[in-house]
């Protein structure tokens, strides 16, 4: 086995951990087996690990360590190839126990979806409704979760159901990280249902980050987007477009400003060598 | 019919000896009184003397033949030959002929939907394009941007672990500063699940792979450390303090994180 240095700290802590659980349950010898297995599945030793977990299971049937034991049996399933099906089941086993742990819980949940919609890509058109479910969900992490593995789906029908979700996360989540994701979710989904939240409240105008850029005779990049999006477009584009900024001097910030300042107008950033033009500019709509 | 017409009719049969020796009398008895049965006879004497010499010809060439085995090698030949349009010319006579015909219907059906699908780009306005309005942007373009959020989440993701990992090493002054840690450890880690979740379809990608592995750790290490609570005591607390102090986990979140920060423009 490859030897892995921070192995060291989560060896330690995964013991603690073990060691902080009550008096009572420091006896039982299936908890020692579950540590156990803790400490190959942070190896990625999957196939083991399984192995010792079915056998807790098989021995101690009614522990109460069996939620945990179900759940990491799940996880190892999971990781080994071609057992999607098996560890999808194994999950919503784990779900029925009605574990209070609110982390794994979350965990299995969002694994379900993950799983489902692996399965809907192979052909399994029924497994979409395991993720269209849990657009309902209570807890908001899994909705919103649902509603991005949803709105990858190439069947657009199906990927229009995430648009509610999407638009709420926009609407009322102030973590950039989330709406950001929200509203690359509804450019692929629905441009229009994102223009229809994008709309400023008092003129009910929306701020659009046009760029475009060409090279060789030919238009390279042609995008129009929420001015939102405006860093994360400008550090998706191109490394090629990203070396000609930087050989004249220009950062994300510098840009961002000098697009602010020139309003209306266009910004352009020419490289006569290489042929190149970086047009940026605001609309507004 | 005249006695001269009669006799020259009678002329090649007398020629070639065919008639009864009574006819042969008379013909001969003709011939000497009329000239112009004689001149006749004089025609048919040179043609039969043609005949017979080509004849003389065609046995000369045809006497080295031999006839049994021509017949042989005839028959042998002509058996190559189908063998051989079984095997090719035939069969590419006939799969030319298969071809042909429907070729040419599929090419008048082309023709036709080529012009219907030329009439409803023309009317669709296609090479006179009125410029796009809304948002638009390629899927191309919406992986890139989706990649660069995950590079940023991840980055943050780890900067966070780095704090997670750095209030273990920083000692609590007693017991009750060691619990109240440790359900603060407790709230981060569950934090720090939730976010994970968003980066993992990306992290399977290759810019990815390097913060792939690190993160499936941190994840492990943060679903034990959610279920912890506030049951640490001091001494527990003190050992985890060392070990954080002894491992490289610190150096190795470092290391990957420095290197998607490099991506940036």
């Amino acid at each position: 086995m490859r030897y892995k240095p921070q192995h060291s700290i989560v060896v330690g802590i995964l013991i603690l951990a073990g060691l902080c659980l009550p008096a009572r349950s420091q006896d039982r010898p299936e908890d020692k087996l579950l540590q156990e297995a803790k400490l190959l599945i942070f190896d990625a030793q999957w196939a083991p690990a399984l192995d010792k977990l079915e056998s807790v299971l098989r021995q101690y049937p009614n522990s109460p360590a069996t939620p945990q034991v179900l759940f990491y049996r799940a996880e190892c399933l999971s990781k080994t190839l071609g057992r999607d099906r098996d560890a999808l089941q194994a999950y919503k086993e784990y779900l029925k126990t009605n574990d209070r742990n609110e982390s794994l819980v979350e965990q299995a949940e969002v694994s379900i979806i993950e799983l489902s919609f692996n399965l809907y890509n192979k052909g399994d058109k029924e497994a979409v409704k395991e993720v269209a479910g849990r657009l309902t969900s209570p807890n908001k992490a899994i909705q919103y979760y649902a509603a991005y593995k949803l709105s990858s789906c190439k069947d657009k029908a199906v990927a229009a159901k995430s648009i509610p979700v999407l638009q709420r996360i926009i609407n009322t989540e102030t973590n950039p990280e989330l709406t950001d994701r929200a509203r690359i979710a509804l450019l692929r989904v629905s441009p229009k249902s994102l223009e229809n939240v994008d709309r400023r409240p008092e003129d009910r105008r929306a701020r659009i980050l046009r760029i475009r850029i060409s090279g060789g005779g030919a238009q390279k990049v042609d995008i129009s987007i929420p001015l939102a999006l405006a860093d994360l477009a400008l550090q998706a584009i191109s490394e090629e477009s990203k070396v000609m900024l930087r050989k004249k001097g220009y950062d994300l910030d510098r840009i961002l400003s000098e697009v602010e300042k020139a309003g209306g107008s266009v910004l352009e950033i020419q490289d006569s060598k290489e042929g190149t033009a970086f047009k940026i500019w605001i609309e507004i709509r | 019919m005249t006695a001269c017409a009669r006799n020259q009719r009678k002329l090649v049969e007398y020629l070639s000896g065919g008639l009864d020796p009574v006819e042969r009398e008379a013909t001969m008895t003709h011939l000497k009184d009329c000239p112009s049965c004689r001149a006749e006879e004089a025609r048919w004497m040179k043609l039969l003397e043609a005949a017979s010499a080509g004849k003389r010809d065609a046995d000369r060439a045809t006497a080295g033949i031999d006839w049994e085995g021509l017949a042989q090698r005839i028959a042998d030949a002509a058996e190559q030959n189908i063998a051989g349009r079984r095997a090719q010319p035939e069969h590419r006579r006939r799969h030319l002929a298969w071809l042909v015909r429907p070729a040419m219907a599929y090419l008048l059906v082309g023709l036709f939907i080529g012009g219907l699908a030329m009439w409803a780009v023309f009317k669709t306005g296609v090479f006179s394009p009125r410029p796009r309005t809304g948002y638009f942007a390629s899927t191309e373009f919406l992986d890139k941007a989706e990649m660069e959020l995950a590079r940023r989440e991840t980055v943050d993701y780890l900067e966070r672990s780095q704090y997670l990992l750095l209030d273990f090493s920083q000692a609590p002054a007693n017991q009750a500063g060691a619990v109240l840690s440790a359900e603060i450890a407790s709230g981060k880690a569950a934090a720090l699940l939730s976010r994970k979740k968003f980066i993992n379809s990306q992290l399977d990608k290759v810019p990815m792979a390097k913060a792939r592995e690190i993160c499936d750790q941190i994840e492990v290490l943060c679903l034990e450390l959610s279920q912890i609570g506030g049951r640490l005591d001091e001494a527990q607390w003190r050992e985890i303090q060392d070990r954080v102090r002894q491992s490289q986990l610190l150096l190795q979140i470092n290391l990957v994180k420095k290197e998607l920060q490099s991506r940036e423009i």
